[in-house]
């Protein structure tokens, strides 16, 4: 039997605005007050169905956390709470000249890596994260404007980017460690 | 209460006392374990009756007398007597890990879980050995504290991944201590230097012992206290430092041949010897065999930077995957014997442009603020709490289709944490799905951790791809994992729980109790009441608040009247000590709420938290 239903919203829970743009400090402000509230060390002398019950609350105030913190997560999860499915990329979602741009770019990041050049691996990074910025206000824009499937299309984009953005940090640490 | 009225001046202490739960903080060491006490904020480390502090964590078995714990000079007799050492490499892993010689034979476990220590008193496993070692401890604690335990804090390193914290709980269970918290050991030594209590800040442990080495990184905000990333090297400690000595001692003596192991032994003494002796002076004479000559300091150092500076880049990685620099710090707390060292002490402060805590004792750090905790979780507050909040060092994650690991719950997740993701089946009429839990950060499944394999039955057959299988994984508070399966579109409720091959298995522990225990048989029955009452309510309220947000919608009222009635009958008896009649009330009422789980299915319900494997690509 599955005990959950409709989505539950993690802005709701952790008492903050549903919007893209995160109000950081009343975020990790949210979280500890209700991770001192809910943490199982409060309950750790009572009985098991109340720790069962803490546990799962905690889990999920983690997981609200987490999923709110991270600009994609976030993103993911306004999608969701409008009935759609981001876990779920259709094939019409990517543009063509947006996937000539990930080769390009994921060929840039061989050339670099195989290389070893630090500056050429910093132009990257500083272009990929202007194209997140830029998709990241297509987005907002979009989901304001309530057209779904766009902003669904520019959301993948934004997975893909910040996936590329770790992939060049850890060249970077790579580099820097030999 | 009467009496405590009357209680003279100087007895209010007396009373105080006996209403005091005893609860103590436990650092179980690959070396020597320790026990410690707290009250009010202050810890003492506890000792036995000749005044040792530490406990060597050895324990020698005879044939016929109970297994000895603690002395550090026993040594292995052939026939007569197996002395075992250096148990908690062996905790929680399988025969694959272990690649180094040890001083004793290793059987498998026809069971497939820890391999076994050989001795002369039959064949124990490492979670045996500890128990032995936390009963020991368990016990000094009693005789100072006059009286049973209620709760302890074990410490395990932050690096301790789930099977390893999984074999240390199951120790604890067999030495029958209610385990409060298992805490990381960086967190305790924070603890212990009372960082908790600071408004914020960044604090680094740095944990060199004799043979491995630790760092830590941790966050303090208004009360919580957080491990943000952790490092190290299991092969690095302040033995190596002993090795580099005698190495050079061997190499300016111009010795060539390999040392019988005696000798070697005796050099390993007398380079350890010089090691202090450094400490204090510029330098030393020493002689070996023939030869003899003068180490000095700055040669001594030459001789250990390398393996300083290797510890440093471990602090660097780690300052990196948390996203900070070294200004970011605001603290350094020095842990395990090997930070005795001034050059440690030197070019750890140098790396972190800061001077590092030192005024408790490395060796002592730990336990002391285990103990500290403990006073805290088992419920003897005072001042302000803190939470102390720990993370899982390892992915958790589970086998696909082509031999691929799946995350599922990302390395560095703050614990609790739980995570759902679904998998269909890939054959017509495909009514059993195997699945295989596995741990590590590898994409492919040979390079990751087996943690355990279990196989979800009664799937009703279906074309490919339309069973929806919901995997949850529930890591809790001391970062052990459960494990459930269920198919959810034909609302066949199919559910397993998996707990991890190398811990042990319930009925293990249960027979282990049995063996040392004559009432072990009605502990059991206790036991299963417990689950069986758990059980129940836990069903109820799943359904009440599944009823609460759908039943209006998808049931007429006669349909919610028999679920109700149900309910509520099941939550009387689950007051009671009938644990069939428990069981076979919540299993009736599944069966009966399966028709409206099916319907919410139906309705195209979304379930809760679709956003999660979207984090699982992110992170």
């Amino acid at each position: 039997m599955s005990t959950e239903s409709t989505i539950l919203s993690y802005f709701a829970l952790l008492g903050l605005d549903e919007l893209p743009t995160l109000d950081r400090a009343a975020l990790e402000d949210a979280y500890r007050r209700l991770q001192s509230r809910w943490h199982p060390d409060q309950f750790a002398g009572a009985d098991e169905v109340t720790r069962a019950r803490a546990m799962r609350q905690t889990s999920l105030i983690n997981d609200a956390y987490t999923t709110l913190r991270d600009p994609v997560g976030r993103a993911g999860h306004l999608l969701a709470l409008r009935g759609l499915d981001p876990t779920r990329l259709e094939q019409h979602e990517l543009a063509p000249d947006f996937l000539l741009s990930q080769i390009s770019w994921r060929e840039e990041l061989e050339a670099a890596c195989a290389a070893s050049d630090e500056a050429a691996l910093l132009r990257l990074d500083e272009r990929v994260e202007q194209a997140f910025h830029e998709a990241w206000r297509s987005f907002s824009t979009l989901l304001r404007t309530a057209e779904l499937a766009g902003a669904k299309r520019e959301f993948h984009k934004l997975q893909f980017l910040n996936k590329l953005q770790r992939e060049i940090a850890e060249a970077e640490a790579a580099l820097l460690d030999d | 209460m009467a009496l405590f009225s009357i209680s003279e001046p100087g007895q209010g202490k007396t009373r105080a006392a006996a209403l005091h739960k005893r609860a103590v903080g436990i650092d179980l060491g690959t070396t020597n374990s320790l026990v410690a006490f707290a009250r009010e904020g202050k810890a003492r480390v506890l000792t036995d009756a000749a005044g040792n502090r530490l406990l060597p964590s050895v324990v020698s078995y005879t044939p016929d007398a109970a297994p000895q714990v603690g002395d550090g000079s026993a040594e292995t007799v052939p026939g007569q007597r197996s002395v075992v050492a250096s148990v908690k490499r062996l905790m929680g892993r399988g025969r694959a890990d272990i690649d180094y010689q040890l001083p004793y034979t290793l059987e498998d476990d026809p069971a497939g879980g820890m391999p076994l220590i050989g001795t002369v008193a039959g064949k124990v496993s490492p979670v045996q050995v500890s128990a032995e070692i936390l009963k020991h401890l368990a016990q000094r604690a009693e005789a100072e504290l006059g009286g049973a335990l209620d709760g302890v804090v074990i410490t395990v390193p932050a690096y301790f991944d789930e099977a390893q914290r999984g074999a240390t709980r199951d120790a604890a269970r067999l030495a029958e201590l209610k385990v409060l918290r298992l805490l990381s050991e960086p967190t305790a030594a924070a603890v212990a230097y009372g960082l908790d209590k600071a408004l914020e800040g960044v604090v680094v442990i740095y944990d060199l012992g004799g043979g491995t080495f630790d760092v830590s990184l941790m966050q303090l905000q208004e009360g919580v206290f957080r491990v943000l990333a952790t490092g190290g090297n299991a092969a690095l400690g302040g033995d190596d430092f002993d090795r580099a000595i005698a190495h050079w001692v061997l190499r300016s003596a111009g010795i060539t041949q390999p040392l019988a192991d005696a000798e070697w032994h005796a050099l390993l003494m007398q380079a350890r010897a010089l090691k202090h002796a450094l400490s204090e002076a510029p330098q030393v004479e020493l002689s070996w065999r023939h030869w003899s000559g003068i180490l000095t300091r700055d040669a001594y150092h030459e001789l250990i930077d390398d393996l300083i500076e290797m510890t440093l880049r471990v602090c660097r990685r780690v300052l990196r995957d948390a996203g900070m620099k070294v200004g970011d710090l605001t603290d350094i707390v020095l842990v395990g014997g090997a930070t005795r060292s001034p050059r440690v002490r030197e070019k750890v402060s140098q790396f972190f442009k800061r001077e590092p805590l030192v005024s408790i004792d490395p060796d002592e750090v730990v336990a002391l603020g285990a103990a500290l905790q403990a006073d805290v979780l088992v419920g003897n507050k005072y001042g302000a709490d803190t939470l102390l909040l720990d993370v899982i060092p390892l992915s958790l994650g589970i086998e696909t289709m082509g031999g691929l690991m799946e995350k599922i719950i990302a390395r560095n997740s703050t614990i609790p944490v739980a995570r759902a993701q679904e998998f269909t089946t890939y054959k017509d009429g495909q009514t059993a799905m195997s699945l295989h839990v596995l741990q590590g950060e590898r994409e492919l499944v040979q390079d990751c951790r087996s943690l355990a394999r279990f196989e979800l039955k009664g799937i009703p057959p279906m074309v490919a791809g339309a069973a929806r299988v919901r995997v949850t994984f529930q890591v809790d508070a001391d970062g052990l994992l459960e494990v459930n399966a269920e198919e959810v579109t034909s609302g066949v409720k199919s559910s397993v729980v998996v707990k991890p091959s190398f811990g042990l298995q319930e009925n293990d522990i249960a027979r282990m109790l049995q063996s040392s225990h004559t009432e072990a048989a009605s502990d059991k029955a206790r036991r299963s009441l417990r689950e069986s009452q758990v059980e129940a309510l836990r069903h109820v309220e799943a359904l009440e608040q599944a009823l609460a947000r759908d039943g209006e919608a998808l049931l007429d009222t006669d349909e919610r009247a028999e679920l109700q009635a149900l309910m509520e009958q099941l939550r009387t008896l689950a007051q009671g000590e009938d644990a069939d009649a428990i069981t076979a009330l919540t299993t009736e009422l599944n069966q009966r709420s399966t028709d409206f789980a099916a319907r919410r299915m139906d309705a195209g319900i979304r379930q809760a938290l679709a956003g999660r494997s979207l984090n699982d690509i992110d992170q």
